[in-house]
């Protein structure tokens, strides 16, 4: 990634609320990003792998980073992460979930499909929105991303 | 003068003269005195007379001189014998002195053996017998010592003739009689020995060869009869010599070395016979005169005898060689020695040890024990010197036994049977004589007939069944002792016959109890009529209790020769009564077998190779039948690949490895067919074998499964909660967030929105908890079922979801034969709710929404009552189908609901024994929900 280019963030969350929160959350901290909200595990998998409605790479560009909930219908978050990570040019993607579950199995199954990182979302809104910012700086800012070749 | 004729003939000449002229000068002299004396005494007066009386004086004192100093004892005594005078030398003799003899008799120093004599011949002087005696005698010193002495004594008498005085004349001959006595002592000895003298002796004279002296043995030789016929005269003159030759050589060999020794020679005696004899010549001197001293020996006896010994010899030397060929001859060893060693012995003694001859044997006895590692055959202990049979025999014993023995060359052990006995000859004993045979290879025969019989014995004895031996009479011969404890005869029972026995009452009987006959008894037909009979089984009555036994019997032939028979017997109460118990035993568990519920089925396996490759059926129980619908009867035997119809068997290596290491072994089945679920246990009653034990487990699994379920649920419920409801906490906490924030900005359209989500999310978790308390009341504390027809079910249902129908114009068509449903009619109404909420939820971009509600039998699935809600809405997209049934699961979040109720649906069927499934094709071809319900029926109008 070149610095001043937008982290694009692929971001699957089918609550309107919580998304609406984590967008919010995004836009405040302003973050030079370019989020891409998708509804369910089925739309992920069709960007991702630019099938369906996500064919053309200008409107579909592969993101930098993955954000995405667990329970999401039609295809499972875990379903989801799986798939990607047996690809091998969609496997570098960093994928980190983002979930109001703490049930251990969950976890367990996510970092056995290496995700790279968990969070949960607490229930107190200043946490949350600390976490935000906090992933923000963090993945924004911090984090080195590896080329990623336009497919 | 007289003379005693003592004194005339004891004393030797010269001392008999001496002696008398003492006495005669002593006679004179006194007679002189006399006469001087009387002379004196008439011519006392004058001077010539004075001169006279002095010259008397003067021979009176030369007389005293000579007397007092005589070297010859002289003394008076008187008439009574008591001495008036003794001289000096009488003192000395005597030891006395002259004041202590003087008053002394003769007799008093007389030695008491010469007393009586010496007072004889006193007393016969006295008498006027003779006048002067002399004779030895001995006197006895003052120190009482024994002197001889010779004593002369002569009477004086008066001019009357009468005795008046004795004067005697004593002289010491003690020396000389000593001198005497030792010289007639040499004299008789020698005198003694020339004469007794086995060996004849003559004393030849060298010069002229006259016989000087020859001894009696001599005499006795030569045949004369007196040394008077021979001495003087010449031996060749006496023609004593009858080889001249010979003789000079002698002679001459005589002359050359001075003496001749152990010359033989012989001659002729007087009576003309011939003589051999031995002479030995020495020189000896007599008076100066030599002579030739013979002896001679007559060996004519000896070498008769030498002779007659030779001839013994050649014969004893015949003799010995006889023996010795004997000895040789003989098959057993025979040793003659010793305790030295062995002296004699033949070849087959040399054998019988290994010796190599008769220097191997040059042993002391002790020696040749341990040379040859005699020892007792039993405790294999050598033997002493002293247990040695032959050493035995030495001492007289006559021994016979048994040892072992090592030959050395070959260094194998030998049994020897040693026969020893002493060899005495005129009553000593010479030695020893030992005849050893070599009873090895007897020994061994014997040995092992003893052991055999032994083993016999030790068999009969330890073996359980009695064993009996009878003569042809039925007698018994002999029994072991485990027969005592089978048939109880008494000892006296025991000699009789066997008809005898029997008419006692022995409580024999056959296995019915029928008492037997003589004739048919074992023993009786085996001893008599020589049959052979193989287990029968007889009943012995009391004793105290019945008994079964079963005899066998054969009959005995010794050499040919039909003596009777054997007879054994084994008790076998025991094992009657043993398989009695395992008869009922078994029939328990046959029963068990037949009625028990598992079903049980017993295999064996098949081998090939060593491999297992099939197993076959050898017995199974009607339980088995049920559960695998394979026949009891029909298939015993059966091999599994045929039962099964497949060549793969499943299990087989298994089932194969219990019967091998017969550990049990379990696992888990389920049979389509039947539908059951079982485990199956396996185990091997007997190496090869294993039974297969089906144990129905299907209600376990399916309570197992529900109670999986359940956790599942409720693990599933927890978590979907934990995250289900947190999720709409999380949107209110936000939004009120926001709310405050847009409240604080003014922004109204904000805060309305914001509100809207906060409610939104307040009711979902609100409905979300109903509903799940609903979920959770399913299957909780339910009434009854009943019977309720599927019509009023579904019209109750179509009601509740009115609203929506009418809403979206969706006609409703119900189809299908009547049914009457069985179970809780609310639960009914609540699936069918849902479903056909769903139905009508998802209709999608539809404009003729029809929901069909109908049944039918399906015979694919056992003629159950099939139900079925059909929709032809959007359709469920078949990648995701299989997870609307989840909690929570929705496909579409824009649709409304909580997801639950499919759940709903799900949970209502599993109560009922139901399922629930769907079908779709997706993409708007509609859906159709199926279910079935236990107990569902059609309805049957008569």
């Amino acid at each position: 990634m070149e610095a001043g280019e937008p982290l694009i963030i692929l971001f699957i969350e089918d609550d309107p609320a919580h998304a609406e929160i984590a967008l919010r959350n995004f836009k405040k901290n302003r973050m030079v990003n370019r989020i891409i909200h998708l509804w369910d595990g089925q739309q992920a998998l069709d960007y991702l792998f630019r099938q369906g409605a996500y064919t053309d790479p200008e409107s579909s560009p592969v993101p930098h980073l993955i954000l995405l909930d667990l329970r999401l219908p039609k295809v499972d978050g875990l379903e989801v992460l799986e798939r990607i990570r047996a690809i091998d040019c969609l496997k570098q993607i960093p994928a980190v979930i983002l979930t109001t579950s703490e049930a251990e199995v969950d976890i367990s199954r996510a970092y056995d499909l290496n995700v790279n990182s968990y969070l949960v979302k607490p229930i107190d809104f200043s946490k949350f929105s600390k976490l935000i910012e906090t992933f923000g700086f963090y993945w924004m800012v911090w984090n080195k991303y590896p080329a990623c070749n336009e497919k | 003068m007289k003379f005693s004729e003592s004194a005339a003939s004891h004393p030797p000449d010269y001392l008999k003269k001496e002696n008398e002229n003492l006495r005669r000068q002593l006679e004179d002299l006194k007679t002189r005195y006399d006469l001087l004396k009387a002379e004196s005494a008439v011519t006392n007066r004058t001077s010539r007379e004075k001169q006279r009386k002095d010259k008397i004086l003067e021979n009176e004192q030369r007389l005293q001189a000579i007397f007092d100093h005589a070297a010859i004892g002289v003394l008076e005594a008187d008439i009574e014998d008591r001495f008036i005078v003794v001289n000096n030398r009488v003192c000395e003799i005597l030891g006395y002195s002259r004041e202590e003899l003087l008053a002394k008799k003769i007799s008093d120093i007389t030695a008491p053996e010469d007393l009586p004599k010496s007072t004889e011949m006193n007393a016969k002087l006295h008498a006027g017998e003779f006048d002067i005696f002399a004779y030895e005698k001995r006197y006895l010193t003052r120190e009482g010592k024994r002197i001889w002495v010779y004593v002369t004594v002569s009477a004086i008498r008066d001019p009357q003739g009468k005795f008046s005085r004795a004067i005697g004349t004593v002289e010491n001959i003690s020396e000389r009689k000593q001198a005497e006595i030792k010289l007639r002592e040499s004299e008789e000895r020698f005198s003694t020995i020339f004469q007794a003298m086995p060996i004849g002796i003559s004393l030849i004279s060298l010069s002229n060869g006259i016989i000087y002296d020859v001894n009696q043995t001599w005499l006795d030789l030569t045949g004369f009869s007196t040394k008077e016929e021979v001495v003087g005269k010449n031996s060749r003159e006496l023609g004593l010599i009858p080889d001249a030759d010979q003789f000079n050589h002698i002679i001459k060999e005589f002359q050359l070395s001075g003496n001749v020794r152990n010359a033989e020679t012989s001659f002729i005696s007087k009576e003309k016979t011939e003589h051999i004899v031995s002479l030995n010549l020495d020189m000896i001197q007599i008076k100066g005169e030599k002579y030739v001293f013979y002896t001679i020996t007559d060996i004519t006896d000896i070498k008769q005898s030498e002779a007659k010994i030779q001839e013994l010899l050649r014969i004893s030397e015949r003799r010995t060689a006889e023996l010795h060929a004997v000895i040789e001859s003989m098959p057993d060893a025979v040793y003659i020695g010793t305790e030295n060693g062995i002296t004699q012995c033949n070849s087959r003694a040399l054998e019988m040890l290994g010796a190599g001859s008769l220097e191997d044997l040059q042993y002391r006895i002790g020696e040749l024990g341990n040379k040859f590692n005699i020892r007792w055959p039993d405790s294999n202990l050598p033997l002493s010197e002293e247990e040695l049979q032959f050493t035995r025999a030495l001492k007289g014993e006559t021994v016979i036994e048994e040892v072992l023995g090592t030959n050395v060359h070959t260094g194998k052990d030998i049994y020897i049977r040693s026969a020893n006995a002493p060899i005495i000859v005129k009553g000593e004993i010479m030695g020893a004589v030992a005849i050893n045979s070599d009873i090895t290879e007897r020994k061994k025969i014997e040995n092992e007939a003893l052991a055999r019989a032994t083993e016999i014995e030790a068999i009969l004895s330890c073996i359980a069944d009695g064993v009996i031996v009878y003569d042809r009479k039925g007698r018994i011969v002999r029994s072991n002792s485990a027969v005592d404890e089978i048939l109880p005869y008494s000892e006296s029972e025991k000699d009789l016959t066997l008809p005898e026995r029997v008419s006692r009452g022995h409580g024999l009987c056959t296995e019915d109890g029928r008492p037997l006959e003589p004739e048919e008894m074992p023993a009786y037909r085996a001893a008599t009529h020589a049959e052979t009979i193989k287990n029968n089984v007889l009943l012995i009555q009391g004793r105290p209790e019945p008994r079964w036994i079963s005899v066998s019997a054969a009959p005995l032939f010794v050499c040919g020769k039909h003596t009777g028979g054997v007879v054994s017997m084994s008790d076998i109460t025991q094992r009657r009564q043993a398989l009695a118990a395992l008869s009922e035993s078994e029939e328990k568990f046959r029963s068990l077998f037949e009625h028990i519920t598992e079903g049980v089925a017993l295999h064996e396996v098949i081998y090939e190779n060593g491999i297992p490759v099939n197993y076959k059926l050898i017995d199974s129980n009607p339980a088995f039948k049920e559960y695998t619908g394979i026949e009891v009867n029909k298939t015993n035997g059966a091999l599994a690949t045929e039962l099964y119809g497949t060549e793969k068997l499943p299990y087989l290596k298994e089932y194969a490895e219990v019967a091998e290491v017969r550990k049990p072994y379990h696992f888990e089945a389920f049979f389509p067919e039947i539908n059951r679920n079982f485990i199956i246990n396996v185990i091997s009653p007997k190496k090869g074998q294993f039974a297969t034990v089906y144990e129905d487990i299907t209600e376990q699994k399916r309570i197992e499964q529900e109670i999986k379920q359940k956790n599942e649920e409720l693990t599933r419920f927890i978590y979907t909660v934990s995250h289900d409801l947190k999720s709409p906490l999380v949107t209110i906490q936000a939004f009120t967030s926001y709310l405050k924030e847009d409240i604080e900005n003014g922004d109204k359209a904000a805060q309305q929105k914001d509100i809207n989500y906060i409610q939104n999310a307040a009711g979902k978790m609100g409905r979300l908890l109903d509903e799940l308390l609903e979920l959770s009341r399913i299957g909780r504390k339910e009434k009854t079922k009943t019977e309720v027809p599927l019509k009023k079910v579904v019209q109750s249902a179509i009601d509740l979801v009115a609203g929506r129908i009418d809403k979206s114009k969706i006609r409703i068509k119900i189809t299908g034969p009547p049914v009457m449903m069985y179970g809780h009619a609310d639960r009914f109404v609540q699936l069918f709710q849902n479903l056909i909420d769903n139905a009508a939820k998802f209709m999608g971009e539809q404009q003729k929404p029809v929901i069909e509600i109908g049944s039918f039998v399906d015979e694919e699935k056992n003629n159950a009552v099939v139900m079925y809600v059909r929709d032809n809405g959007s359709g469920i997209d078949p990648r995701y189908g299989h997870k609307i049934f989840g909690l929570f699961e929705k496909l579409d979040n824009n649709t409304e609901g909580t997801g639950i109720g499919l759940a709903l649906v799900q949970r209502i069927a599993e109560i009922h024994g139901g399922k629930v499934w769907f079908v779709s094709e997706g993409n708007d071809l509609g859906t159709t929900f199926y279910f079935t319900l236990e107990g569902t029926r059609i309805i049957k109008y008569n």
